[in-house]
């Protein structure tokens, strides 16, 4: 990996926003029922994430310390309101289901947080790939827990037929409880595990844990 | 390998609930009571399985406690339901309510189990129908009595919990009016608030440490209990829920009644 590239190669596993940062939960849960909706919301979010971070790194050396977070959020609320509004005009019925959840990237802690930590410290491009990178980490999360949701709530991937049905005569029973929040929970925690699991050095420390939670 | 199959609690559960489980298999007929019973192998092997892998994960002795888990799971039942959803069901069960944990059942891993098979298979489930019970069952009730009273003489029931779900329901049953069709004392009868308020709630691992704390998580699963049943027609049971919502609580009213840091 050049050193060129590791903002936007470190996000994707090593410093995943979702499972080393569990940041941008809500959206996660919320729009992964199927696969469609969470591509969709993962490229609203890439669309995003990149263009704030590329342009707040551009103006951080005018930003005034005292309001910049006024001025990350403005910068941020004004790219949501614009992939809102190709949504709407584009993909109606998308951005029916999406609800209030693409308005809700303006408060996805990831957008807010990648301006704060690494865009105001950074040069453009590089802000720029990182961007890109968090946006990925957090696609492919949401991707992977709405496709695992789809397929076993409703046999589909994408609208298309994986598990045939047995009420259009084919073997497959639809988990109900796939369809509801808590199976996200559940399948991001496990997500998790797996990911610590592999790689040790993500999990927290025990011994700090146990103190905070030990003393009477 | 160095298997430990019962904890001087298992012993215990397992002779206090056999009584209920052959009432159970009574009242089901030959065939439902043999589906029932296989059933009971599959969960008692799929969660052993489960219990092995983790403690060759973590190198620790494999730990009591699938026998008292299956016996439950396989009471709580409804009807005899399909193998794929009892195995699922089970592994969930298990791995989230216990295995997580390292062990310590916060929640009965039972009632976890079933949670997760009422929300996966709520009209129809793997090849059978999934039905709630809502007959009054005076003989499973009755045939509670006998286990509850081993443990209770043993020291491993928390009667003021039992005591105060006794109360809530009747509380609550004073202040809302029930359907004509209901008798008031046929709550106490009815699905499995028995085995639940007996060998789950009164479970002295999931309920709370202090006496005053244990009333009033009785009185609030009595409580729980009665509003389920009465407004969600789709549950006509309600007692794996109570039990689940209490027990989330049951620490805090130990810390709530316990403030001062006194034991």
């Amino acid at each position: 990996m050049s050193q060129q590239n590791q903002p936007l190669i470190e996000p994707i596993v090593a410093a995943n926003p979702v499972t080393l940062h569990v940041l941008g939960i809500c959206s996660a849960l919320a729009v992964t029922t199927s696969m469609s909706t969470a591509l969709v919301m993962s490229a609203a979010l890439i669309f995003v994430l990149t263009f704030s971070n590329a342009i707040i790194s551009l103006i951080r050396h005018h930003i005034p310390k005292s309001i910049r977070l006024i001025v990350q959020i403005t910068i941020i609320a004004s790219l949501v309101i614009v992939v809102d509004q190709i949504l709407q005009a584009y993909l109606f019925d998308m951005s029916k289901r999406l609800s209030v959840f693409v308005g809700l990237i303006v408060t996805n802690c990831i957008v807010l947080g990648r301006a704060e930590a690494f865009a105001m410290k950074n040069k453009p491009g590089s802000s720029l790939l990182d961007g890109i990178g968090n946006g990925l980490g957090y696609a492919w999360i949401l991707l992977l827990i709405g496709g695992v949701r789809e397929l076993f709530s409703a046999g589909t991937l994408m609208g298309f037929s994986i598990l045939p049905l047995l009420e259009d005569g084919g073997w497959f029973t639809p988990l109900q409880v796939m369809a509801l929040p808590p199976s996200a929970f559940f399948l991001l925690a496990m997500l998790v595990w797996a990911v610590r699991s592999l790689r040790p050095e993500q999990q927290e420390n025990v011994s700090t844990i146990e103190n905070e939670e030990g003393a009477p | 390998m160095n298997i430990k199959w019962f904890s001087k609690r298992d012993q215990l559960m397992v002779l206090a609930l056999s009584v209920p489980l052959l009432a159970r298999l009574y009242m089901d007929g030959q065939d439902a009571a043999m589906h029932r019973l296989a059933l009971l192998i599959v969960i008692f092997i799929v969660a052993f399985g489960w219990n092995a892998l983790f403690a060759k994960l973590m190198a620790k002795e494999i730990g009591a406690g699938q026998l008292e888990f299956a016996m439950l799971f396989a009471l709580l039942l409804p009807s005899p339901v399909g193998w794929g959803g009892v195995v699922l069901a089970t592994s969930f069960g298990w791995v989230f309510g216990r295995e997580i944990f390292g062990g310590k059942e916060i929640l009965p891993p039972a009632l976890i189990a079933m949670a997760f098979a009422i929300f996966s298979f709520p009209d129809g489930g793997f090849e059978t129908q999934w039905i709630l019970s809502v007959r009054p069952d005076p003989l499973l009730a009755l045939a509670c009595l006998p286990g509850a009273a081993l443990l209770l003489w043993k020291g491993v029931l928390r009667w003021q919990v039992v005591a105060g779900a006794l109360l809530g329901v009747a509380v609550m049953l004073v202040l809302i009016d029930i359907p004509q069709s209901q008798q008031w004392w046929e709550h106490y009868l009815l699905g499995t608030f028995a085995i639940g308020v007996l060998f789950l709630a009164a479970n002295p691992e999931c309920a709370p440490r202090n006496k005053k704390a244990r009333w009033l998580y009785g009185g609030l699963l009595g409580v729980l209990i009665i509003s389920i049943r009465l407004f969600n027609p789709d549950q006509p049971d309600g007692v794996a829920f109570s039990i689940l919502l209490g027990g989330l609580f049951a620490p805090l009213l130990d810390r709530a009644l316990n403030w001062r840091g006194k034991t």
